[in-house]
Order: C-alpha cells, then structure tokens, then sequence
C-alpha cells in the first residue's frame, strides 16, 4: 500500500513537473539572416536553452530585403510574430523613435559601458538603448602584400585615396586577371551608396546641410564621384555596376583583386585559407582619406531588437542579453575558435589576447571602428546621425535612387554630373514632399 | 538528293535541335546539381572547375543547420492539399462552364485569368492582414488556401480547354439513358476528362510546390515549405552558392522524383482523352 | 387521348421565336417523321421532347403524364445521335448495358437483354470491343443496340443516317424499318431526306420556320400538300409551278398551278396550254425527264419537267407543248394555299 502510494506520488510528481515546464516553456521566435555570425548563434542555441528551460528558441532565416519587409509589416499590423528581430543600425533611431521597439536594460554584468560608444549611441534615442549590437563592422581597405611588394610599392597604415590610386595603376594587370581595385558598383543604399558615402565624406562632402537641403550637385560630390568613376573605369574588373559585398568577395578570394575596400567582416572571410585562395597574402589598412578623414570609414552593426508586439519580451530580453553578452562572445571563443568571435561591438573583445592572437585583423578593424564617428563624420556640421546614411527614415529611398545614378554613372550610360543633377533633384523633391522645407 | 535522304537529314536536323533545347533548358539544373557538390571556393571560381573531388560537406551542413525534413512535410502537405482542393472547386466549375455556357461565360473565365495578371504582391496586404486578424498567419492551412485559389484560374482554364474537347452529346446520350448530374460527373466526365485532370492537378502541384512568395511573406517559423528553406540560405555577406545549391537539390528532388514516376501516367492520362 | 402529344410548345432563343407554338399528338406504335429545311426547327423540337432543351411555353405530355419540365433522364425516351455519342471509354457490351446498369437491374436481366440486342443488330462479335474499333455502321447500330435495350416509352432518333454513305444508309434505313415493325416501339424521327421520310414514316409532319405546315401520311402529303412549301418539299424531282396568268381555265384566284412531273404531258404545240423548246432530255432508263423552257421565260427560271415511263423521240431543241389534266392540278393563291384542298 505504502509502495503504491509512492509511486503515485512520484508519478504525480513527475506529471505534475512535466505539466509545469511545458506550460511555462515560452517559443521565442528569432527573425535573421543568413550571415556566418548568425549561423553560429544558432548552433550555440542549446547553451541557452539549457540554461533556462523555460525558453525554446524557433529561427526564421530570411533574406535581407525580405526580412525587412515583414518585419514593417509585422510591427505595422501588430502582427506579433517575431519575439525577436535582427535589424540593421540605420532602423534602429527611426523604429526606436517611432515606439516599436522595447527599451532594452540589462543587469549590471552585462557591463553596457563596455559596448563601443559609437555603436551604443548609434542604438540609442534620447538615452535609451533600444538594440544590442550583435556584431558591428567598419570598413577597411584590404590589399595583397604580394602584389604591392612586386610592384615596389608600400600601403601605409593610413593611405590616402591619391595614393590608392597610384598603387592600383602599378598592379593593374588585366591580361593575368589581376584587377588593381574591387569597390561596390551594384546600386542600393546599403550596397553602392555606403561606399561612395563614406568617398564623399572624406572629400569632404555631405548629404544634407543643416536646413535639410540635399547637397548632391556640390563640388565634394563632384570630386568623389568622378574619382571614383576614373578609378574603376581604369583599375576595376569588368562589370562592376553589378557587384556588392558578395561578388566582390568572390573575387577576390579567387585573387582577382589588387584591394578592395569594403566592410571590416570580410577581413574573416579573405584571411580563411578555407574559402580564399588567398588568405596567406592579405594585409590591412584604414579606409583611404582624401580632404579630411572624417567619415571616410563607415560603421555599421547588425543587432537584436525585441519589437513592441511580443508577448514574451522578458523572455526576449533574456536571450539578447546572453547573445550580446561578454560570455557569449567567450563561449564562440571556446567553442568554434576565436577567430569566428563576432566582433564590432565590445571593447572587451580587442583586450582578449586569444582573440588578438587569433584574427590578423583585429588591430585595424578596432581602430577602424572606434575612428567612426555617427555623429560627427562630415566636416561641415550636419544634422544627421550616421555615417554612410542618415537615419531618417526618407534616406532609404532617396539612396535607392541616387544608387542607381551612381551605378548608371559607372557603367557609363550617363555623365557624372548628370547622374548628380538627377540624384539632386529626386533628393530634393523626396525631402521637400516630406516637410523638411 | 533523293527524298528518303532528304526526310532523313530533316529528322537529324529536328533531332540536334531538339536535344539542344533540352539540354540549354537542363544546363541551370545540372550546373546547381554539380555546384552543390563543391566546396565555398570551387563553386565561386571563373572559370567554372568542372573537374574537383566531391564534396558532401554542403548536404551535411543543411542538415545540420535546418530541419529538412519538416519543411519537406510542409511542402507534400501543403501542395498535394491545395491541389485536391483546387480539383474539388475547379471540376466542377470546368464542367458547368464547358457544357452549359450562358452569355457571361466567357466574360467570367477571362476575369478569373485576369486575376493572375496582377502582381501577387498587389494582394500581399490584405491577405496578410486578413490571415493575422484570422490567426491564420504561418500556419499550413492558410498556405493550402492562398495556394488554392493562386492555382484555381489556371485549373478552370485548363479543365475548362479539356473538357470542352469531350463531345457534348456524350452527357446528353447519358442523360437520356438516365443518368443524373452525379452519374454524368462519375461515368462520362470522370473518365473522359482523367488526362485533363492528371495534367491539371500535376501542374498546380509543381506550382504549389515552388511558390515562395507567399511562403516567404506569410511563414515563420511553423508552416515554411522548402522554398522558405531555399531563400533562408541567401546571405548578404558571405559566400553561399554551394550551400544554396545543395538545399536547392534538395528542395527540388521530390518533385523532380514525383514528375519522372508520373510522367508514364500522365502521358497515357493524355492519350486516353482522344475521343473519335 | 394520344399517347405523345405536344400542345402548343414554344421554344424562345433569347428574342428569337424558335418553335411557334406546335400542337401534335403521336399515337403508341407510330413512327413519325420530323422533315424540313435545315433550320426548321426540326431538330429542336426533338430535342424538347427529348427534355435536353427547355420547353418555354405549352405542355408536353406522354402517357397521360405532363412531361414538360421533367428532366431527360426521368422521361423514360431514349435518343439516337446523328454523332452516336457512343461512350468511348466503354466496351460495346457496356455501351448498350449502361442505362440499365444506372437503373439497378439485374445482372442476369442486362446480360440477356444485350444479347438479344446484339443477336438482332449483328453485333454479337463486336461486343468487347470499344466504339473506336468499329465502323461507322457498327457504331450506327451499337447506338440504336442503346436505344432498344431500354425498351424506352419512345425512340427518338436524331438524323442517324447522315453520317453514313449512300448505299450503307438505304441499307440501314430498311433495318429500322424493320426494327420498328419487330418492336412496334413509338418512333419520333428526324430527317432532311425526304425518302427516309416517305419511305418510314407512318405520318410525316413538315415544319418550316418553327412551325408544322402539314402532318399526314406520306401519300397524303404527296397527292394533297395544303400549300405551296409542302408541295415543292416532297416530290423528287421537284413539283412544276407555273405562273397562271394568260393560261386558260384556272379557277378563279389562283396564281400559280402545280404539276408533278409525271402529270405533265408532252403536245404538240397546237394549241396547247404551254409552248417552249425542249432543253434538256435526262435518260434514267425505267423514266425519261424532258426539260422545257417555255416560251418567254427568263433564263435563271427553273425549266418545267415532264415525266414519261417510256422512252422519248424528241431530240434537243424540238419545239413542244405542255398540258396538264386539272384533276390533278394544284392551284395556290397568292398566299400559296392550295385552292383544292382550302376549298
């Protein structure tokens, strides 16, 4: 009798425990991308869910443009879909402003002091954090050591872009499929227009002024284009008008390109003897200067936001707190190696000596990122916050628009200075229609 | 040149020809099908390697990474429902509009095809605020319907065009044998009209199967079908081509299987319609 | 009462007035034939007995029972198709068994009555096979094997000999004939040919422009037509008309007077009622047609025929002159009634 009872109980017990953890287990549900740091995130999952058993975590991978899409659509409906959502840094001011994202606080070991100040000003609005950065990149120029030696040539630390120029036309060797540079061509305000925004920058230019007046058709504009046009009519691969990040890395890694400039993540991919054909034979510099070296790098975070509509935005929470946390970047350390920590967003992480050891990149990806500055990165004063955008929430297209100028310009089917006097015009009409003047 | 040889000649000719379309018409199968068997480096290379030692690693990942199989089981459960509810509507609007056309007929048909003549997207909004409001949204049921009526204009019509090819006076020889609706449907239209169906609901299932654009915009995490497992690995920095390819072979498999098994019914489905 | 019969049945196409108001009674036993120029209506009016096309206006009654709105399956009629509509996916044998399979018969019952069937339509080999096998007799006759198995209250049969040639259709035509005295079945028929009209029908029932002319027996048809229309419809060749002015001895009001050929008499030229010029002279053998184009006739104008049973000694040319006895005149009036019969 008393056996019985016991068993009973225990299978009570154990009904009842049962009962609790799967009423309490809440479904978070994660919108991202595809990149490698993410992918990472998402086998390292286990560790968090073991860590708190009331929490599963349920991923849906979308391309970037379709991310973005649904997740405006899901906030816009109050559609409640996503618990947790990645978004890029120019979205976080003008959703953060527009009260669809949750204030994030975390405990006092999260340490939000150690988050690099660019990127958690970047995140914030009127004080309040409403990303964590998940990883942050800048942009850097990359070049190969072999190449720029046999053409007696140096790269130092800090280049100007007149001097980029000289080194392109020493190693420029078309007919061994050696191209002197690679830049973005394909048009889009976060493919072809953060290069060339960050071009203009340091030529001393901006995109608006302080009444909110686009300055497209001013002579910094002008200058940058136009270099940028020469340079990679004369030095740049064929069919540059359609390549980004993607293409570019394709490239280079089969060792077509002398340099490419571009965002400081593909410093892990060039420098991965798995993937790049050439990784034994890349060196790094900061991005190329001309007039003033404000803004000529630009910064950039992919971070984790937990949108107004959630139910579960404890739980949310939670888990950004440990994807964004000291020990996670430990733990990716530990785990897949340290040269695939996330990086960009933590000054902690450049202080580790195994990550040091490990990524031949970071000295000049941490120099390139703390020199970034959102909110002072033109050298006439601007009214924008941003680097290679301006977070409002009128620049997505105007970007889209000037992009394809820009890549029109390039490709040759118009002049430099019609492509401007149209990007102008589209500018000042979008600007104006939204009562900026 | 006699004309044996001459008729001979135009049958190698048509011959070349035709083997050349199809094989320009394979190629971007079989260069995915090669690519998803190299490594990251190998499938970015120009010019393409041909020859390399292959590679399973890409397979294994997507395993690893993704849970193929319950995206596979969305993908069977959503189309092959779709289609037998499409088949359930469309035959028998197909069979009203062939054999007792009034003077609106036409008008209606050319308006069901008119609505697959806007964008898909011109609808997104509405259909995903219907499918949130109704809770519907990521789940398998609502991917059934939205795949069904994207398929009915195309059904009708083609069930329409099939059985507007069985004589008219077949159903009126049933009906004065004493056949009522039900009879005509099961012993004249359902056996004269099978390669029309078999056709029909084959094609809407290959549809069904490779729409991404409503799985994309109304999926999450539940109801994604391969297509969604496809565009999850595009990325907007870093190299994917082999890892896309090999999840592209694997979302295309089944119904590239499905279609050579099915192509012997199909064809005799086709041949058995001919009436006369 | 009749056992068919049809009572002031309206047919509309839309603002067309297709069948106008038709009355008909068919006795149980007889074969009638539906006969006109195509457009007629003859046709529709088959298919609104058949019940695949509504009947607007009128009732429809078969046995006692109003048909009008019952639906074809519940008429109890069975229809031979000018196409046969045979079933193409089914075996001879399920062809002619299907209306008894849909109606729940016996097993036993369908497999004797198909014999019998096939036993008196010679298709006892052919009883595996499907229609596509067959020739286009076999399938006339798998059609009309349909049709009786049923042992239906009527047979309808819709123009089931046009697709047949000429010597297969006088065959076949005898074989329903035939049939139709074995089974002594209620038999609507329609036709355009005038010989399967005469030679079938018990009563002929001429429609022209959705209405019935004249319903009669064949002979009656051929000796009294009640106007013109009638009168040129049957007769092969064509019945003479001839315009009555300045022709003596017409009765009063008639305009125009019609002659068959083999009432027309060849004179000299005299002082007969018609003088002309012989055109042509058709040799048939067991009958001789004379061609005369009269005197003073337009060119385009039908010439008058005359029919002999022996052999002529005109030759091309020859100048003759035509009479007729008025016992078998026709005179029509202006309205193209026929005085003879209106009187």
């Amino acid at each position: 009798m008393k056996k019985q009872n016991i068993i009973a109980a225990a299978v009570g017990g154990v009904l009842l425990s049962s009962a609790a953890v799967s009423m309490a287990a809440t479904e978070l549900v994660i919108a991202t991308v595809n990149n490698g740091h993410m992918i990472e995130m998402q086998k390292l999952t286990n560790h968090f869910e073991e860590a708190n058993p009331d929490i599963t975590v349920k991923w849906v991978t979308l391309e970037e443009g379709v991310l973005r899409q649904r997740m405006t659509t899901d906030i816009a409906t109050k559609g409640g879909q996503f618990d947790i959502m990645t978004i890029g840094m120019y979205e976080v001011p003008i959703w953060g402003e527009k009260g669809w994202l949750k204030e994030l606080s975390f405990d006092e070991s999260y340490d939000t002091e150690d988050l690099l100040p660019a990127i958690r000003d970047g995140l914030s609005v009127d004080g309040k954090l409403y990303a964590a950065p998940f990883y942050g990149e800048s942009s850097m120029l990359m070049y190969r050591t072999d190449l720029v030696e046999k053409a007696g040539m140096t790269m130092p630390e800090q280049p100007t872009w007149d001097h980029v120029a000289d080194v392109a036309a020493k190693i420029h060797d078309p007919d061994n499929g050696v191209y002197g540079i690679c830049l973005r061509g394909k048009p889009g305000w976060g493919d072809n227009m953060a290069l060339l925004s960050t071009m203009v920058n340091t030529f001393g230019g901006q995109w608006f002024d302080m009444d909110w007046k686009p300055q497209l058709e001013t002579q910094p504009w002008h200058d940058a284009i136009s270099f940028y046009v020469d340079l990679m009519d004369k030095y740049g691969p064929p069919g540059s008008s359609g390549n980004s990040f993607n293409e570019i890395l394709a490239l280079y890694n089969e060792g077509k390109c002398g340099m490419w400039l571009d965002a400081t993540i593909a410093a892990s991919f060039v420098s991965d003897p798995s993937q790049s054909k050439v990784a034994d034979k890349v060196a790094f510099a900061q991005a190329p200067t001309k007039v003033t070296p404000k803004g000529a790098n630009w910064l950039w975070a992919w971070t984790l936001a937990v949108p107004v509509t959630t139910t579960h935005s404890d739980e949310a929470t939670r888990f950004i707190e440990w994807a964004t946390s000291k020990d996670y970047i430990e733990l990716v350390g530990e785990e897949l190696g340290w040269g695939k920590v996330p990086t960009g967003t933590r000054a902690s992480t450049y202080e580790n000596p195994k990550f040091r050891e490990a990524a031949v990149f970071a000295d000049a990806e941490f120099k390139a990122i703390s020199s970034a500055d959102p909110t002072d990165s033109t050298l006439n004063e601007s009214p924008y916050v941003g680097v290679q955008f301006a977070s409002i929430p009128e620049f997505q297209s105007i970007g889209i628009a000037v992009g394809q100028q820009m890549s029109a310009a390039l490709a040759g089917q118009t002049s430099v200075d019609k492509a401007l006097k149209n990007s102008q015009r589209s500018a000042d009409r979008e600007m104006r229609r939204s009562g900026y003047y | 040149m006699s004309f044996a040889q001459k008729s001979k000649s135009a049958t190698v000719i048509r011959s070349s020809v035709a083997w050349l379309i199809a094989l320009v018409m394979f190629f971007p199968i079989l260069f995915l099908t090669v690519t998803a068997f190299k490594t990251e480096l190998q499938a970015i290379a120009v010019p393409s390697v041909w020859f390399f030692e292959p590679t399973l690693e890409n397979f294994t990942e997507v395993q690893e990474r993704s849970d193929y199989l319950h995206y596979a089981w969305n993908s069977v459960l959503t189309s092959v429902m779709s289609t037998l509810l499409g088949l359930l509507i469309a035959i028998p609007a197909a069979f009203s509009f062939a054999f007792t056309p009034t003077r609106r007929t036409k008008d209606i048909l050319m308006w069901m095809l008119s609505t697959k003549m806007m964008p898909a997207v011109g609808a997104l909004v509405p259909i995903y605020v219907l499918s949130q409001k109704t809770g519907l949204l990521d789940t398998r049921f609502a991917l059934i319907i939205i795949f069904t009526m994207m398929n009915l204009p195309i059904m009708v019509w083609m069930l329409y065009s099939a059985f507007k090819d069985i004589p008219h006076e077949i159903f009126e020889a049933a009906r004065m044998d004493g056949a009522g609706l039900w009879e005509e449907f099961r012993h004249v239209l359902l056996p004269l009209g099978m390669g029309g169906i078999a056709s029909t609901g084959l094609l809407c299932l290959v549809l069904a199967w490779n729409e991404a654009f409503w799985v994309l915009n109304l999926t999450s995490s539940q109801a994604g079908t391969l297509a969604s497992l496809v565009a999850s690995y595009s990325s907007p920095e870093g190299l994917f081509w082999a890892k896309l390819s090999a999840v592209s072979v694997l979302a295309i498999a089944p119904i590239v299987v499905f279609g050579w098994f099915s192509q012997k019914q199909l064809v005799q489905g086709l041949t058995f319609g001919a009436v006369k | 009462m009749a056992f068919l019969s049809l009572n002031n049945v309206d047919k509309f196409y839309g603002d067309l007035h297709a069948i106008k108001s038709v009355n008909l009674a068919i006795e149980q036993g007889e074969f009638v034939v539906f006969v006109g120029p195509s457009g007629c209506g003859k046709s529709t009016l088959l298919r609104m007995i058949a019940g695949l096309e509504t009947i607007d206006g009128g009732t429809l009654m078969l046995g006692g029972n109003d048909i009008t709105h019952v639906i074809p399956s519940k008429r109890d009629l069975a229809m031979v198709f000018q196409s046969y509509a045979l079933y193409p996916h089914m075996s001879v044998e399920d062809n002619m068994s299907f209306a008894l399979r849909l109606a729940g018969e016996d097993k036993a019952v369908i497999a004797k009555k198909v014999a019998e069937a096939a036993e008196k339509l010679d298709l006892e080999p052919y009883l595996k096979r499907t229609p596509r096998a067959l020739s286009g007799g076999q399938r006339q006759r798998v059609a009309i094997g349909r049709a009786i198995v049923r042992q239906p209250k009527v047979f309808l049969f819709d123009e089931p000999l046009s697709n047949l040639d000429a010597a297969l259709r006088g065959q076949t035509r005898v074989e329903i004939a035939r049939l139709h005295r074995e089974l002594g079945a209620t038999t609507v028929y329609v036709t355009h040919d005038q010989v399967e009209a005469m030679t079938l029908a018990d009563r002929v029932v001429v429609l022209r422009a959705g209405h019935i002319e004249q319903v009669g027996t064949p002979l009656e048809l051929y000796d009294a037509p009640v106007n013109k229309f009638v009168a040129q419809f049957i007769g092969m060749p064509q019945m003479n008309l001839i315009k009555t002015d300045g022709i003596n001895g017409v009765p009063a009001g008639a305009v125009e007077a019609g002659v068959r050929t083999e009432h027309m008499q060849i004179t000299d030229e005299g002082n007969a009622r018609i003088k002309g010029t012989v055109e042509l002279i058709e040799s048939l053998g067991n009958e001789t047609l004379i061609h005369v184009r009269p005197d003073g006739a337009d060119s385009h104008e039908m010439p008058l025929i005359a029919r002999q049973y022996s052999r002529s000694e005109l030759n091309m040319g020859a100048r003759v002159g035509l009479g007729w006895d008025d016992s078998q005149a026709h005179y029509f009036n202006t309205q193209g009634e026929n005085l003879r019969i209106t009187a």
